[in-house]
């Protein structure tokens, strides 16, 4: 821990605000830069409704794309890191990442199956396309089959869980991977570019919904706060601690699948945020989720939303896909983070 | 209530008998257990002490058998109510259980872990504090407090979690009776600090605790329990004080042949040897 336990009670509001900071600064930054530049007056004359139109579509780029966009890369940040957060915990295996229950390979499984088979047209649920809809559609059923899997009279147990998340994560790909051999070359560039995620797709209505979803769910996570920090000793020694183990257990998988379910929805996969931030914040505050928790979802988010803004720019006027640089810039500071991990005593 | 008031009993076990895959573990197992006195479950290898300390705990696998009882007498009971009617939470202040072993593979300080047997309760930072700190000295590790858990030794992981499920129970403010179960909490010690450590559990159970805990080191049990409860293939073959108890024909009975008893030449307390 970089922060002594002794001192972190009183200098944790300082540390919280000083993320919510970064993520401000993250977020006018990811207003700013794009294929066309705005400046900071023209931000601030926008957000004070002193606008005048001088005919560079600077308002309309700034509510029609950066805004809806920018916000969309916070929430998913946010629900992706904190998601990541409770998942390793609930597991007690700081290498347990939402995927690992399937999510992702439902996800993909399902958008396949979508661009494939059903060759969407323009039709849209609530918003959301068919492919999205389709793949929130595949990370439930995998998450289910999982959850009933391990399940049984006596509770569900958390080993068998991520031995059928392996298995079902193999199943869901090696149907993707046989979609892929069926498909033409238009489809297999689709499938490929879902995969690599990209926030591109953003709107006010998916918005809306990544929101909702994200925002019980984190909320449901830090009440369970205390509960994740008995289960870090195991089932048996939170169930002697007074805490419903089965029932926080239930939560917790139904508010992940949901809220990665629907992130990976509208924005695909996005790697790397769901391992990383959480091993690094418990390497600057330590594990307890009590602040875990919260900085992962704020930390989270500045990441997607500095990752989303980099990808704008690196070969603009083209986009690269955010995937490719969560890894880039995640991939580097988790590695200098490991080599001076036995320094903060993981 | 008022019965168990007067008698002071805080935990009965009435002919209990566990089973797993029509294995019975535990057979007719009866006894009770006082507020401040120290219980030591002994007997060999698979005798049902770890499966009786579990069930007692409410450990899922090993929960009671049911038996069609029109009385309904047989179960574990709890000041006068069947354990299973208590709730979770309202059981976590009163019941403190030890486990055999504790895996925790995050980088928790040692006061954190001790901190956590506070979480039943919702007594304020500042209490939780002192009460984290008097547990801590109670089993010898508060020197260790802002290390790693990860970090130390198995015996002051050890040491720490027992200061953790003291912590959970420590004020007879927050509930009464209390009850700490032990699942052998001197395996990974060594000498001085076993010694030290049933010293403090000793102690701990004159505040008005019961102690009900399996150790497999006969001599540790008759050196610190009030009484014994000796196992045997799932039955209960003696209980009572120690003095009364512990004989060599038990020993003959529990262990074979080549188990002597002697009396320690200063203490006077029995001392087994083979």
């Amino acid at each position: 821990m970089m922060v002594s336990a002794e001192s972190l009670p009183r200098l944790w509001p300082l540390i919280f605000l000083g993320s919510i900071v970064l993520l401000m600064i993250s977020i006018v930054t990811g207003l700013m830069f794009g294929a066309v530049p705005i400046s900071l007056e023209q931000i601030v004359s926008w957000l004070t409704f002193t606008d005048v139109d001088n005919g560079d579509f600077s308002h309309v780029i700034l509510e029609q794309l950066r805004l809806p966009r920018t916000l969309l890369a916070v929430v998913v940040g946010a629900v992706l890191a904190s998601s990541g957060a409770v998942t390793q915990g609930l597991f007690r295996n700081p290498l347990a990442d939402p995927s690992l229950i399937g999510v992702s390979a439902g996800a993909s499984a399902g958008a396949s199956i979508a661009i494939v088979l059903l060759q969407p047209s323009g039709a849209s649920l609530m918003g959301l396309s068919i492919v999205s809809v389709a793949a929130f559609a595949g990370s439930c059923i995998v998450v289910v089959l999982v959850y009933r899997l391990a399940t049984n009279t006596q509770g569900t147990s958390v080993a068998t869980m991520l031995l059928a998340g392996i298995a079902l994560t193999f199943l869901a790909g090696s149907l993707t991977s046989l979609l892929e051999f069926l498909a033409d070359n238009t489809m297999l560039r689709r499938i490929s570019l879902w995969r690599m995620g990209g926030l591109d797709a953003a709107n006010g209505s998916r918005l809306l919904l990544v929101t909702v979803i994200g925002f019980i769910s984190i909320a449901v996570f830090y009440r369970y706060r205390y509960a994740l920090n008995a289960l870090l000793l195991g089932e048996s020694e939170a169930r002697h601690l007074g805490i419903n183990v089965d029932r926080v257990k239930f939560h917790i998988i139904l508010c992940v699948a949901a809220a990665v379910g629907v992130s990976v929805a509208v924005a695909g996969t996005i790697a790397f945020i769901g391992l990383v931030v959480p091993h690094v914040i418990r390497i600057i505050v330590g594990p307890n989720h009590r602040y875990l928790i919260p900085l992962s979802a704020t930390l989270g988010a500045a990441l997607l939303v500095n990752a989303d803004t980099l990808s704008r720019l690196v070969l603009a006027p083209t986009e690269l896909p955010v995937g490719l640089v969560t890894a880039a810039i995640g991939a580097p500071m988790f590695i200098s983070l490991l080599r001076r991990r036995s320094a903060y005593g993981s | 209530m008022e019965a168990s008031a007067m008698t002071n009993t805080i935990l009965d076990v009435r002919e209990l008998s566990v089973s797993i895959d029509q294995r019975q573990l535990l057979i007719d197992v009866s006894f009770s257990l006082k507020a401040g006195e120290v219980t030591a479950i002994v007997g060999t290898n698979g005798a049902g002490k770890s499966t009786l300390l579990r069930a007692i705990a409410g450990d899922k696998p090993f929960t009671p058998t049911k038996i069609v009882d029109e009385k309904c007498l047989s179960g574990i009971y709890f000041c006068e109510k069947s354990i299973s009617r208590w709730s979770q939470q309202e059981l976590a202040k009163h019941i403190a259980v030890l486990p055999q072993i504790s895996q925790l593979n995050f980088p928790f300080t040692l006061a954190d872990v001790v901190g956590l047997g506070r979480i039943p309760h919702s007594t304020g930072a500042q209490l939780d504090g002192e009460i984290v700190e008097a547990a801590m000295q109670a089993t010898d590790v508060v020197h260790l407090k802002d290390r790693f858990y990860t970090q130390v030794s198995g015996g002051e992981q050890q040491r720490c979690q027992l200061a953790r499920v003291m912590a959970q129970i420590w004020r007879s403010e927050d509930a009464t009776p209390r009850l700490l179960l032990l699942d052998e909490p001197t395996a990974a010690l060594d000498l001085s600090h076993q010694q030290q450590l049933m010293c403090a559990v000793q102690n701990f159970s004159k505040q008005g605790v019961a102690v009900l805990m399996v150790v497999h080191d006969i001599n540790l049990a008759s050196t610190y329990a009030d009484n014994i409860i000796a196992l045997q293939q799932g039955r209960i073959l003696c209980n009572g004080p120690v003095a009364e108890v512990l004989n060599q024909p038990l020993l003959d009975n529990l262990f074979g042949g080549d188990v002597h008893l002697f009396f320690h030449p200063k203490t006077g307390k029995p001392l087994v040897l083979s």
